[in-house]
């Protein structure tokens, strides 16, 4: 009976029909846009689902024309409710010549079901500083009732700002805006969670004016050129305040600065925090007096002296509550080779040995995630030492500036940290000795990016004969053949996921070639979604259209010029049914 | 021990932890409280039954993830070794499969086969998916020529 059913034509049909529209959904969650186009070819009811996940995210970029095609679409074409619907994130782009501003707000009220919008556009036309006609926003957006995330560039931040929706959580504008356009902001986006504001000056009244607003604020991104000097009036302030993720970036801060921001927010758990200016020494010990729940710091530094000091770390692991303790660290210097004005090479930050030392022996059981980025100063002997507490590490990334001036001991580092990870090397050279790793040696290292090393390839070997789990793999300028220009194999059983870029070195004709074979090899054991395989180069167009062919995230090619000439509409043409679009539209393309 | 009938009336006797990896049942069980009468899965048939029970077994101790990875557009559509022997069954045992997965609440082994059901699709033609499934193309030739069209013309220039 079993057999009859199988040769019965019409019921995988029927069974395929039958399944309910979440598996559907499911399914269908975890096809790339390109088979989700051959999806809605296929048959009604493929139409209607494959449509959800198509329209999800709708960008339209100097929307006149397309606002009016979609328009047009929705209309005539959909039946039930319009392709609106389907909208979930949307984004706007406008340029000066878009003065038609009406297909916007049409396309507004189409998407009654968006939750993400990104506006970009001007609002005064830079020669005649006219004043465009613009969307009534603050008409609009409370119509989308749904809408959760609002971000904005341009001067389209000016009057989102303004506007006020009250169902919205994140809100990101990202041009720097006068104090004047931020007035009441508190007031008119009550619910705020996320905020992302950049500004010429940070007074304390907008922290005031958000404490008392937005009393669900977690997240607080705050770009700013300066800052308003810090009064005894300032005492007063209100201290309620749950944020926990903090992000400043304030030109020139000053020591009163950090220490008000501390006092203030007390339950912070995650800072990012850099600064550019030639501002005094700041040791942050102010925040780890404050802040007993840190448990995430990172740093960046454009001169000497803004750098957590072994004094900070001491602090911190006294003021931190029982248990708590700080779990990821990141510092990062100035990658910048380039001189400094009127100076010679720009300065490491004065992160050193015994800094860290003071890191690892206070927080070497919490630490998870550590990242040193351009920490010239530390040593290999001061980071090897360090090491030996931080036995429960399981992301490590390390860059040098200059390169070749630190060296580890790779099998050593899987001993002294053995729940690593992801490790990522840049610029620094690592030896391998060929001794025999302990026979107890258990590796869980998953992910490896390797970046302007000379001597990867002794590391690579290891990491194959050691480490099972491998299975990402990320090569960035790196020379993939060897000094007798024979390629380098990689062990491409094992991988589930490699990038390769090159732009800058290396790129010969013959890497060349390997490079768009690998591609080819690896697409044919590869369905696209679960391995991936990107590759750029700098080489002949010819060879770059073919490896963008070959790839499969045309999105994530970084070169936007050479993408501009590639035909990549094709691709999507190739795959769809001959019946449905016939030799006479290719043409067009 | 808990016992499951299966529709054609089929017992099966498995551990509780085992069963447990359905949250219906896992809910019953809280519900209904121990109990020797058998728990009855009348949308279930024993040869899909047994299907589901040794892919309980071989995964009875994964950690049961308790959020949601939210972010569907990442959704990665690797299956591990054993999973992929698991699903080389037709087709209808793996539809049947999927609709038990549901049916019983067992996510893991629902997005399972739903990737499977997704990799088939992925890189095929339009013909070559109705062919798969056997899919009939119900599209009037109006629609054909000027919706799908427009609509693919338009989403094609906003993908570029």
């Amino acid at each position: 009976m079993w057999h009859q059913i199988v040769t019965n034509p019409h019921l995988h049909f029927l069974v395929m029909n039958t399944l309910p529209a979440e598996i559907i959904h499911n399914i269908f969650s975890f096809l790339p846009k390109d088979s989700l186009f051959s999806c809605l070819c296929v048959n009604k009811f493929w139409h209607d689902c494959s449509q959800s996940f198509l329209y999800e995210e709708l960008e339209l970029e100097s929307p006149g024309d397309t606002c009016a095609i979609f328009t047009r679409l929705t209309n005539t074409y959909e039946v039930n409710g319009g392709l609106g619907k389907w909208v979930k994130s949307l984004r706007i782009v406008l340029d000066e010549y878009d003065l038609g501003i009406s297909p916007v707000s049409e396309l507004l009220s189409l998407c009654s079901n968006v939750e993400r919008i990104y506006i970009h556009h001007l609002i005064y036309d830079d020669e005649n500083y006219n004043r465009h006609i613009s969307p009534d926003y603050a008409t609009l957006l409370p119509l989308c009732s749904k809408l959760r995330t609002l971000q904005g560039l341009g001067e389209a931040v000016e009057l989102i700002a303004k506007c006020g929706a009250r169902q919205i959580t994140t809100l990101e504008l990202w041009t720097v805006l006068p104090l004047t356009a931020i007035e009441g902001l508190g007031g008119n986006f009550p619910n705020l969670v996320n905020l992302r504001l950049s500004l010429d000056i940070i007074k304390v009244a907008i922290l005031e004016d958000l404490a008392i607003n937005c009393p669900n604020l977690d997240t607080l991104h705050l770009t700013a050129g300066g800052q308003e000097p810090i009064t005894n009036s300032h005492s007063r302030k209100i201290t309620i305040s749950f944020i926990t993720t903090l992000n400043f970036d304030i030109e020139d801060i000053d020591r009163s600065w950090v220490a008000h921001l501390a006092h203030r927010y007390p339950k912070l758990k995650r800072i990012m925090t850099s600064s550019r200016g030639n501002n005094e020494t700041i040791d942050f010990c102010e925040i780890a007096q404050s802040c007993s729940s840190l448990s995430d710091f990172t740093c960046k530094a454009y001169n000497e002296g803004y750098a957590p000091k072994a004094s900070f770390f001491e602090m911190l692991s006294q003021s931190a509550a029982a248990n708590n303790g700080l779990k990821a660290l990141c510092l990062k210097g100035n990658r910048s080779l380039r001189p400094a004005r009127g100076s010679g090479l720009r300065p490491t930050i004065s992160f050193g040995d015994q800094d860290l030392h003071k890191a690892a022996t206070c927080f070497g059981g919490t630490l998870c995630f550590l990242t040193l980025q351009c920490c010239d100063n530390i040593t290999s002997a001061g980071f090897d030492a360090a090491l030996d507490n931080c036995h429960n590490l399981t992301n490590l990334s390390l860059s040098t500036r200059t390169g070749t001036e630190m060296e580890l001991q790779f099998l050593r580092l899987m001993c002294q940290c053995p729940r690593l990870e992801t490790l990522k090397l840049e610029n620094i050279e690592i030896a391998c000795a060929p001794s025999s790793p302990p026979i107890d040696m258990q590796t869980h290292l998953k992910s490896v990016t390797f970046e302007k090393m000379k001597t990867w390839v002794v590391v690579f070997d290891h990491i194959f004969n050691y480490c099972p789990n491998v299975s990402y793999i990320h090569l960035r300028h790196l020379c993939l053949l060897d000094q007798k220009d024979t390629r380098i194999e990689l062990p491409h059983h094992h991988i589930r996921l490699l990038t390769v870029y090159s732009f800058d070195i290396g790129s010969s004709e013959k890497e060349c070639e390997y490079l768009v074979e690998l591609t080819y090899k690896f697409r044919s054991d590869m369905t696209p979604r679960t391995h991936q395989f990107h590759c750029f180069c700098r080489c002949d167009r010819k060879r770059i259209r073919r490896c963008c062919y070959c790839g499969f995230s045309q999105k994530s090619i970084e070169d936007k010029d050479i993408v501009s000439k590639l035909t990549n509409l094709r691709i999507y043409i190739g795959q769809l049914d001959d019946h449905v679009v016939g030799p006479s539209h290719e043409d067009e393309h | 021990m808990v016992q499951l009938l299966s529709s054609d009336n089929e017992t099966f006797t498995v551990d509780k932890q085992v069963a447990e990896r359905s949250i219906l049942i896992k809910n019953m069980l809280e519900d209904v409280g121990e109990s020797d009468a058998p728990i009855p899965l009348p949308n279930v048939t024993a040869k899909i039954l047994k299907k589901v029970i040794d892919w309980c077994e071989h995964h009875r101790g994964d950690p049961v993830s308790q959020q949601e990875e939210i972010n569907d557009r990442k959704r990665l559509t690797e299956i591990d070794e054993w999973d992929q022997k698991f699903m080389e069954v037709d087709q209808e045992t793996l539809f049947e499969i999927i609709l038990a997965a549901n049916y019983l609440d067992i996510k893991p082994l629902l997005d399972i086969g739903c990737k499977t059901v997704a990799n088939m699709i992925k890189g095929k033609s339009p013909e070559e998916i109705r062919r798969t499934f056997n899919i009939v193309n119900d599209f009037t030739p109006e629609v054909r020529q000027f919706g799908i069209i427009s609509h693919c013309y338009f989403l094609a220039m906003l993908s570029t």
